[in-house]
C-alpha cells in the first residue's frame, strides 16, 4: 500500500531537511567568522587541491545519498498495485470535477457546489485522472500528493486515504480564469460506510 | 606616455541608441532591462497587494492572471536575461584586454531585438481583450486559439520569440569575443573567474534557446490553424520544448551574477579567487547538467524519467558546492573584507542563493516535489535564487563596477541603506512563501479561501514586498545624487585585480589607449602590484 | 596555444555523456533529439573553431548603425505580420532589406 503522506515525511524530515539545516548552519557560521574575526593580510595560498577533492568527494556522495534514498521513495510512491480495492474515474474541467464510481454514481461540481470525493479509509483507491480540456492537476495536500490531468491522456496512480476524516483537494495547474475557484473535497469514511454511500441514490 | 588622439564622441540619444561601442550597448541594454524591472517590480506590487487578505480587493480573475503573467515574462525574458547578458557585453571586452565585442551591430541588434520584443509583448495591455495570462510558461492547450483567443497572446508570442533572438545573438558575440579576441598571454586559464561565468553563461544560450524559439513559432502557427500540439502527446511535447531552454536560461540568469560575487569578493578580500581551475571546470560541468535537468518541471505529469531527472538535478548540488567552496573559501582565506556596499550584496547573495539552491535541491526530488510542485514553495525557490541571488548580485556587480563605467561612486550610505531593505524586505516577503506552500497554498491564484489560515503570512509577505520597494526607491535616490554631485573614482579605485580596472574610468572608445601589463595569471593587476612590493622591498 | 576549441569540444562531450545517461531510462525522440542534438551542434562548433585565428583583428566598424536598428524594426513588424497578416509582413520585409542594406553600406564607406 501506497502510503505517499509517509514517504513524503520519512524523506523531508529524516533526510533532507536535517541535511539543508547542517549546510546552512555551516556556511553561515563561515561567513560569520569571516565578518567578525580580525585579519589585516589574505593568505598567500593560490589552490587547496587535495582539500577540494575531498570536498567534491563529499559532495558526491551527499548527493548519491539523497538520490539513492529518493528512488526508493518514489519506487513506492508510484507503484501502481496490481489490483485496488476500489477505483475512481476523475475527470478535471474548467472549472470543477467530476468522480465517477463503480455501479455508476458520480459526483459532479465548481467552487459553486463544491464536490466532495468520498473514499474508504485504509484501502487501495486506484485514480484514472483526465482532463477534458487544458492541463489541470489533482492535488491533495494531506497525502503531499498530486498528479497532472492531460486531455487525452489518462493517468493512473493509487492513493491510501489512511485516517477518516475532511480535508480539502485543489487543481494545482494553472488553467485559466478560475483555477483559483477550482477545488474539492475529500471524506474518508469507514469502509462500511463508504460501500452504502456508494449504493445510495445520487 | 604618449596619449592616443581620441575621436570626439558623439553625443545625443541616437549616439547612444545606435552605437557600437560594446560599452553603451551594455548600458543601454542594461538600462532598458532596468526599466522593465520597475514595471514587472509595479506588477509584484499589485500581486502582493491582492494577496494580502482574503477577497478580490484590487484585481478581477482575469486582471490578476494578466499581471503575474506579464510580471514573470518581464523579470525572466526581458529583464533578468538581458541583465545578465549586458553584464558581459560590457565587461568582457575589457577584461580579456579587447579592443572590441565580435560583432558589434550584430550585439546591437540584439539588443534592439529585446527592446522590440518587450513592447511588442506588453502592448496586449492596451488591447481590447487585455495581455496575455497564460503564465510566462504558456502551456499548450491552455494557451491554445480555443482556450485563450484574445490578441494579447499572439503579441506575447511575437514578443517573446523576438527578445530570445535577441539574447539569442547576444550570447553568440560574447562568446565569439572570448573565444576569438583575448590578448596575447591571455589563455583560457587566465580568463577572469567573470569571464568564465559568461562562458559558461553563452554555452547554455545557443544550444537552449532555439528550441523555445521553434516552440514558440509553432504555438503561434497552431493558434493561426496550423495542427502542431493538437496531437495526444501535444501538450507534453510543448513542455520539452519549453523546458529544456527554460531550465538552462534560469542558470544564464545566475552565471554571470555568480561571477560578479567571485570579483566582488576576491577584491575586497586583497587575494585572488580561491580554487580558479576547480571552479573554472565546475561551471563547466553545471552548465552541462543543466541542460539535462528540463525534466525535473514535469515529475507531476508521469510521463518523463523521473529517476534520471531527479539523478542530474541533484548532481547539480556538486558543482554549485565547489562555486560555494571558491567564493567562501575566498572570504575565509583572504582579509577581513572590506565591507562596502558592493561586498555587502556580495554577502547578501552567499546567505541568500544558498536557501534558493538548497530548496531546489528538495524539489530535486520527486516524492518532495509531488507536494509542493505549483505551490508557493516552488516561488519561495525561485525568488531565493532569482532575487536573493541574481538581483543581489546584479547590484553588487552595479555597486561594484559603476566607478568604472561613470568615473563617480556610488554612495556607500544610500547603498548600505539599499542593501537593508533589500535582504530585510526580500526575506520577509518570500520566507513566508515557504511555508505557505507547505501548507498547501498554491502559486497563480488571484485569491485563497480565508478559513485556510494563509492570510497573517500572505500579509507579511505584501509587507515585505513594500520594503523591497522602498529599496528600490533609494537605490534610485543613489544613482540620481551620485551623477549629479560626483566623487571622482579614478582607474582602480578598489584595489582590483582584473584589467577593466587598468584602463581610465570610463574607459575610452576603444578600451585601452596605453599597453597592457603582462599577463600571467587571472589577476594581472595584483600580479602587478606585488611585483612592484617586491621590487620596492629589494 | 589556443585553447577555445577544448573548452567547447570538452563541453560537448559533457553533454554527450549525459545524452548516453539518458538512454538508459529514455527511447523519446524529442528528448533525445533535444539532448543529443545539442552535444552534436557542440561538438560540430568545437570542431569548426579550431582552426580559426586565436587573435583575430577587428573589422573597421561605423561609430553608429542605424541601419540595425531599421533591421530590428523590419523583423518585428515581418513577425508581427506572420502572426497578423500580410499586410504587415510586407512591409516588414521591405524595412528588413532597407535596414540590411544600410547597414551593408556602413562598412563599405
Amino acid at each position: 500500500m501506497t502510503d505517499t503522506r509517509r514517504e513524503f515525511d520519512d524523506l523531508f524530515f529524516s533526510l533532507y531537511l536535517p541535511v539543508m539545516v547542517v549546510v546552512v548552519v555551516v556556511v553561515y557560521a563561515l561567513v560569520a567568522f569571516v565578518l567578525l574575526r580580525r585579519r589585516d593580510r589574505p593568505s598567500p595560498k593560490r589552490e587547496a587541491k587535495v582539500k577540494e577533492g575531498l570536498y567534491a568527494a563529499g559532495l558526491a556522495t551527499i548527493a548519491a545519498v539523497l538520490v539513492g534514498f529518493t528512488f526508493r521513495a518514489e519506487t513506492r510512491v508510484d507503484a501502481v498495485a496490481e489490483r485496488a480495492a476500489l477505483e475512481v474515474d476523475v475527470t478535471a474541467f474548467q472549472w470543477g470535477w467530476r468522480f465517477a464510481y463503480p455501479g455508476g454514481r458520480t459526483v459532479v461540481g465548481t467552487d459553486r457546489t463544491l464536490p466532495v470525493l468520498v473514499v474508504p479509509a485504509g484501502e487501495t483507491v486506484r485514480f484514472t485522472l483526465v482532463s477534458r480540456d487544458v492541463i489541470h492537476a489533482f492535488f491533495v495536500p494531506e497525502l503531499r500528493f498530486k498528479r497532472d490531468a492531460f486531455p487525452h491522456r489518462p493517468t493512473r496512480f493509487d492513493l491510501v486515504f489512511d485516517e477518516e476524516g475532511s480535508f480539502p483537494g485543489t487543481c494545482a495547474e494553472f488553467c485559466g480564469l478560475r483555477h483559483a475557484d477550482m477545488r474539492f473535497g475529500v471524506r474518508v469514511v469507514p469502509r462500511a460506510r463508504f460501500a452504502a454511500w456508494l449504493r445510495e441514490d445520487a | 606616455m604618449t596619449v592616443a588622439l581620441e575621436r570626439p564622441r558623439p553625443r545625443g540619444l541616437l549616439a547612444w541608441a545606435a552605437s557600437t561601442d560594446h560599452k553603451r550597448i551594455g548600458l543601454v541594454t542594461l538600462a532598458g532591462a532596468f526599466v522593465a524591472f520597475l514595471v514587472s517590480g509595479v506588477l509584484a506590487l499589485l500581486i502582493r497587494s491582492e494577496l494580502a487578505w482574503p477577497g478580490n480587493q484590487l484585481l478581477s480573475n482575469d486582471a490578476y492572471n494578466q499581471v503575474f503573467t506579464m510580471h514573470g515574462s518581464a523579470m525572466i525574458y526581458v529583464f533578468m536575461t538581458p541583465a545578465a547578458l549586458a553584464l558581459g557585453i560590457y565587461l568582457v571586452p575589457l577584461q580579456i584586454g579587447a579592443s572590441a565585442i565580435v560583432g558589434p551591430r550584430a550585439t546591437l541588434l540584439g539588443t534592439w531585438l529585446t527592446f522590440t520584443g518587450a513592447f511588442v509583448s506588453y502592448s496586449g495591455f492596451v488591447t481590447g481583450s487585455g495581455a496575455a495570462r497564460d503564465g510566462w510558461t504558456a502551456f499548450f492547450p491552455l494557451s491554445d486559439q480555443a482556450f485563450s483567443p484574445e490578441t494579447g497572446m499572439d503579441l506575447w508570442l511575437v514578443g517573446t520569440t523576438l527578445t530570445l533572438v535577441g539574447s539569442l545573438i547576444h550570447g553568440t558575440t560574447i562568446l565569439a569575443t572570448v573565444l576569438l579576441r583575448r590578448a596575447p598571454g591571455m589563455t583560457m586559464l587566465r580568463i577572469p573567474v567573470f569571464s568564465w561565468s559568461m562562458v559558461a553563461t553563452c554555452l547554455m544560450v545557443l544550444p537552449s534557446f532555439p528550441p523555445a524559439i521553434v516552440g514558440f513559432l509553432l504555438l503561434l502557427a497552431d493558434r493561426h490553424g496550423v495542427n502542431v500540439y493538437d496531437v495526444v502527446n501535444g501538450p507534453l511535447e510543448y513542455q520539452h520544448l519549453f523546458w529544456f531552454y527554460a531550465h538552462p536560461v534560469v542558470y544564464v540568469m545566475f552565471f554571470p551574477l555568480v561571477g560578479a560575487v567571485a570579483e566582488v569578493v576576491a577584491t575586497f578580500a586583497r587575494r585572488p579567487f580561491f580554487g580558479y581551475s576547480a571552479t573554472a571546470l565546475s561551471l563547466l560541468v553545471f552548465a552541462a547538467l543543466s541542460m539535462s535537468v528540463w525534466g525535473h518541471h514535469m515529475f507531476t505529469t508521469g510521463n518523463v524519467q523521473n529517476e534520471y531527472f531527479s539523478l542530474t538535478s541533484t548532481a547539480l548540488l556538486v558543482p554549485a558546492g565547489i562555486e560555494y567552496f571558491g567564493i567562501v573559501g575566498t572570504m575565509v582565506a583572504g582579509a577581513r573584507p572590506r565591507l562596502t556596499t558592493a561586498m555587502w550584496f556580495a554577502i547578501g547573495f552567499v546567505l541568500l542563493f544558498l536557501l534558493g539552491g538548497l530548496s531546489g535541491i528538495i524539489v530535486a526530488s520527486p516524492t518532495l516535489d509531488y507536494h509542493v510542485h505549483d505551490t508557493m514553495f516552488v516561488v519561495a525557490h525561485f525568488h531565493y535564487t532569482l532575487f536573493g541571488g541574481s538581483v543581489l548580485g546584479l547590484f553588487a556587480a552595479v555597486y561594484f563596477w559603476f566607478p568604472k563605467v561613470t568615473g563617480a561612486f556610488l554612495r556607500e550610505g544610500l547603498g548600505k541603506l539599499h542593501f537593508a531593505l533589500f535582504f530585510i524586505g526580500m526575506n520577509l516577503t518570500f520566507f513566508p512563501l515557504f511555508v505557505l506552500g507547505y501548507d498547501g497554498m498554491r502559486r497563480r491564484v488571484a485569491d485563497y479561501p480565508g478559513d485556510a489560515g494563509f492570510t497573517t503570512l500572505n500579509l507579511v509577505a505584501t509587507v515585505g514586498a513594500a520594503v523591497v520597494a522602498l529599496g528600490v526607491v533609494v537605490f534610485l535616490v543613489n544613482v540620481v545624487v551620485s551623477l549629479r554631485r560626483p566623487v571622482p573614482a579614478g582607474d582602480d579605485p578598489w584595489g582590483a585585480q582584473t584589467l577593466e580596472w587598468w584602463t581610465s574610468s570610463p574607459p575610452p572608445r576603444e578600451n585601452f589607449d596605453r599597453p597592457l601589463p603582462p599577463i600571467r595569471s587571472f589577476t594581472p593587476l595584483l600580479d602587478l602590484r606585488e611585483e612592484e612590493e617586491r621590487r620596492r622591498v629589494a | 596555444m589556443s585553447r577555445d576549441w577544448v573548452t567547447t569540444g570538452l563541453w560537448g562531450l559533457f553533454l554527450l555523456g549525459l545524452t548516453v545517461l539518458l538512454l538508459g531510462w529514455e527511447r523519446s525522440w524529442l528528448q533525445l533529439l533535444l539532448l543529443g542534438g545539442s552535444a552534436a551542434l557542440v561538438l560540430a562548433g568545437a570542431v569548426i573553431l579550431r582552426p580559426l585565428d586565436e587573435h583575430g583583428r577587428a573589422r573597421e566598424q561605423p561609430e553608429t548603425s542605424l541601419g540595425t536598428i531599421v533591421l530590428a524594426g523590419g523583423i518585428t513588424i515581418a513577425l508581427l505580420g506572420v502572426a497578423f497578416g500580410t499586410w504587415l509582413l510586407l512591409p516588414g520585409l521591405g524595412l528588413v532589406a532597407l535596414g540590411a542594406g544600410v547597414a551593408l553600406r556602413e562598412v563599405r564607406r
